[in-house]
């Protein structure tokens, strides 16, 4: 099955939606190449990049590494870029805590270490901490203070990315896995794909726990890539919005262990575990480990409980022995791969810019767009408006609340659906707005929101995919 | 006083507090009654008491966030600030959650909140070929009623010992309409821990005593564990600053003992406020 001529041609090809593959694609799509973007479900941010705490993060590794310089080169932008593409974002600063005697003496390292990378950090003892965060643990020995960690919101920043590079001319292509390639003179020339092959000078790996399954299809290295799955409580944001600082504990070897952190959206995440696993379509929870992370946490904040749980969850991070990575193939020059275990938010501005002078030392030559968009349309949204009186007067559709826990409006659901990526799920709906992702879980506004996708989609409402699996509200109407 | 809710006892507290206060009453619905149709004899009977007594409505609209002596309400009229001395909640129960049950798995197609099955069912979606119902009360026997008309094979699995479900009544006595699950397999006194499958629900796995039986189901329906519903911010837990909470603790009752409990929890809000 090789490549027609009449193949669609890219200077790019990115695989994979998630932050990273959706950052390269926003980047290059800022210059003059022509890109596209391949994702195998049917939105963007499904794999880890929807299944993590939203920090980002300032500090995380030893000064001069990779992942230090990928952190450093994204870590002062937040604020532009989340500005830009109206993703919520803010810097609370982040606490790492040492509740007994033998801990106390690690913090000093790593605020040494900290500074070393390049951020702000401070020592303090059990006190200071207490009036920085005062839900803390009395057992607070001491902590590392990092005022600069900052809280994002990853789908949103993802589908941003995604957005951005749409709106520049990028190819955003859903429910189209890569499934093989062309070599021609040892370099891909084509990629295929359920819908016919497209023709690329360059092919970005950016697919997740997917990146060893696609090296080896284009002849690239050998990679190892197995999934590393995390658990979640979420808690409400009558707990949520009482945290003042990120809580984390004394990092463990693999992960940064279970924190207690709020979300832009108000509420806390406690989480995650870390355990390793070899199916990548197993996201369950389970009653043990979740049972563990809430012991966990009640270590750090008392004052966690269950009473204001609201949902568990799991997602998978791509763990890999080369924890980091953005570089070419050893055997296919034009082939680059991406990826981060952990800190793929928190690096996502950095990464897409390493890539772009990657390409450029081999050989990539498109030059910047004189001007291109920078920006994204803001969406006025119920809940943090700081004016909802004059809301109708720039959408009678804000009269409408559809779901009540998470105040989301007709007129923001219609919003998601003016866009270059739109949702075409439920699931899709709730990661753009937060509709039915609330207290009540969708009991309350879940028909609603069927409806309304209905009506945007021109889909019966059985035929409305509740997530990203394919999967409709009604059976008997699967595609 | 700005009541919340305009079912039976939001209604019944609006008339008791109408002899004393001004009183607003807002819903998210365009008409009065809540769980009970409109026309039901006694929504009728307390809407015009209600009436009678200068109570103001605001229907279809939502009341989303209260803060100290204001309510933001959002509806045909637009989005607005109320002034109000107290709120009186009254939303009603839903099912439990998922994660309130607790259920554990991943996010699937197929597992649908009671409210939401029961909807979509009358508004013609299949929901399941194979579905299981968690929970034997009012929102189980409901649902059954919603989807009969699908020829689905229906288990119902109930926590308790009896059929009944998660009304107080069914949790002492009689097994409750049972006749409602006629022909249905019944899984009594087991305890759902975990749904499982790929994008859509497969497997419902049950617990009963250390032993573990998994259902094979496409669909699983809760309608268990009656919570009251909360959803407006700053009303959300209990105690909360000038707010009176008025809502049954099950999923259904007589709507008499609805309404005279509620007249019992507004009249020990004191007289000053609000006048």
């Amino acid at each position: 099955m090789s490549a027609r001529v009449d193949s669609p041609a890219y200077d790019v090809v990115v695989i994979g939606g998630g932050v990273l593959g959706t950052a390269v694609a926003a980047r290059l799509a800022m210059t003059r190449a022509s890109v596209c973007l391949l994702e195998e479900a049917d939105d963007v941010a499904e794999g880890a990049s929807k299944g993590n705490a939203g920090i980002a993060t300032t500090y995380y590794a030893p000064p001069g590494t990779l992942e230090a310089d990928l952190i450093a080169a994204s870590w002062p932008r937040w604020e532009d870029i989340c500005d830009r593409l109206d993703v919520p974002f803010s810097r609370p600063g982040a606490l790492t805590v040492a509740i007994t005697d033998e801990q106390l003496p690690r913090l000093e390292p790593i605020c040494a270490e900290a500074i070393a990378a390049g951020t702000r950090a401070e020592l303090l003892t059990g006190e200071q901490a207490r009036e920085l965060e005062p839900m803390l643990t009395p057992e607070c020995r001491g902590a590392v203070h990092l005022p600069d960690e900052g809280l994002i919101d990853p789908v949103r920043l993802t589908c941003g990315y995604a957005e951005l590079a749409a709106a520049n001319g990028a190819a955003i292509r859903l429910s189209c896995p890569a499934l093989g390639f062309d070599v021609a003179d040892g370099l891909i020339t084509a990629v295929h794909t359920p819908e016919g092959s497209v023709r690329a000078r360059w092919v970005i790996n950016a697919s997740g726990l997917a990146g060893g399954t696609i090296s080896a299809l284009a002849g690239g290295e050998q990679m190892r890539i197995w999934p590393r799955k995390g658990q979640y409580w979420i808690l409400d944001r009558a707990f949520g919005e009482r945290l003042h600082k990120m809580v984390l504990p004394v990092p463990m070897p693999q992960t940064r262990g279970v924190q207690v952190v709020a979300t832009t959206n108000g509420s806390a995440l406690l989480g995650p575990d870390a355990q390793e696993i070899t199916d990548p379509a197993d996201k369950g929870t389970d009653p043990a480990s979740l049972q563990a992370i809430l012991r966990l946490t009640e270590q750090l904040v008392p004052e966690v409980s269950l009473d204001y749980a609201i949902k568990t969850y799991a997602a998978n991070r791509a763990a890999c022995e080369e924890t980091v990575r953005a570089r070419p193939d050893k055997n296919r020059p034009n082939l680059f791969h991406v990826g981060n275990r952990s800190t793929g938010v928190s690096s996502s501005p950095g990464t897409a810019e390493r890539v772009l002078s990657l390409l450029r030392e081999a050989g990539f030559d498109r030059e910047e767009r004189p001007d291109p968009v920078r920006r994204l349309r803001k969406v006025r949204r119920l809940r943090h408006d700081p004016d909802p009186a004059s809301l109708p007067d720039a959408d009678p559709r804000y009269r409408q609340v559809v779901c009540v826990c998470e105040q989301v409006t007709a007129a923001e659901i219609a919003a998601t659906f003016d866009r270059h990526v739109p949702p075409r799920s439920i699931e899709g709906i709730r990661k753009r707005t937060q509709a039915t992702g609330g207290r009540c879980q969708g009991s309350v506004c879940m028909v609603g929101v069927a409806f309304l996708c209905s009506l945007h989609t021109g889909q019966p409402p059985a035929a409305i995919r509740s997530g990203s699996a394919g999967a409709t509200l009604g059976v008997g109407s699967e595609p | 006083m700005a009541v919340v809710g305009a079912g039976v006892a939001g209604l019944a507290a609006a008339q008791e507090l109408a002899a004393r206060a001004d009183v607003v009453v807002l819903d998210r619905l365009p008409v009065p009654g809540g769980v009970l149709p409109y026309d039901h004899a006694a929504v009728r009977t307390l809407a015009g008491r209600c009436e009678a007594a200068g109570v103001r409505w605001l229907l279809g609209t939502t009341a989303v966030r209260w803060e100290a002596g204001r309510l933001l309400a959002v509806g045909p009229q637009g989005i607005e600030w109320l002034d109000a001395g107290r709120l009186v909640f009254a939303g009603g129960c839903r099912p439990a959650t998922a994660a309130e049950l607790p259920v554990a798995g991943p996010r699937l197609a197929g597992v649908l909140p009671a409210p939401v099955a029961i909807h979509l069912a009358e508004a013609k979606v299949t929901l399941g070929r194979r579905v299981a119902i968690v929970g034997a009360g009012d929102w189980a026997q409901a649902a059954r009623h919603a989807i009969a008309g699908q020829r689905s094979r229906v288990t119902v699995v109930s926590t308790r010992g009896g059929l009944g479900g998660s009304s107080p009544r069914g949790q002492h006595s009689e097994p409750v309409a049972s006749e409602a699950f006629e022909g249905d397999s019944l899984f009594n006194g087991w305890t759902p821990v975990a749904v499982a499958g790929r994008g859509r629900v497969s497997e419902l796995v049950l617990e009963r005593a250390g032993q573990r039986h998994v259902l094979d189901c496409d669909a699983v329906i809760l309608a268990a564990g009656a919570r009251p519903l909360r959803n407006v911010d700053g009303a959300i837990f209990e105690p909360a600053p000038g707010v009176t909470y008025v809502q049954p603790a099950a999923e259904t009752g007589r709507w008499e003992e609805v309404a005279s409990a509620a007249r019992a929890l507004v009249s020990q809000i004191p007289t000053e406020v609000g006048t």
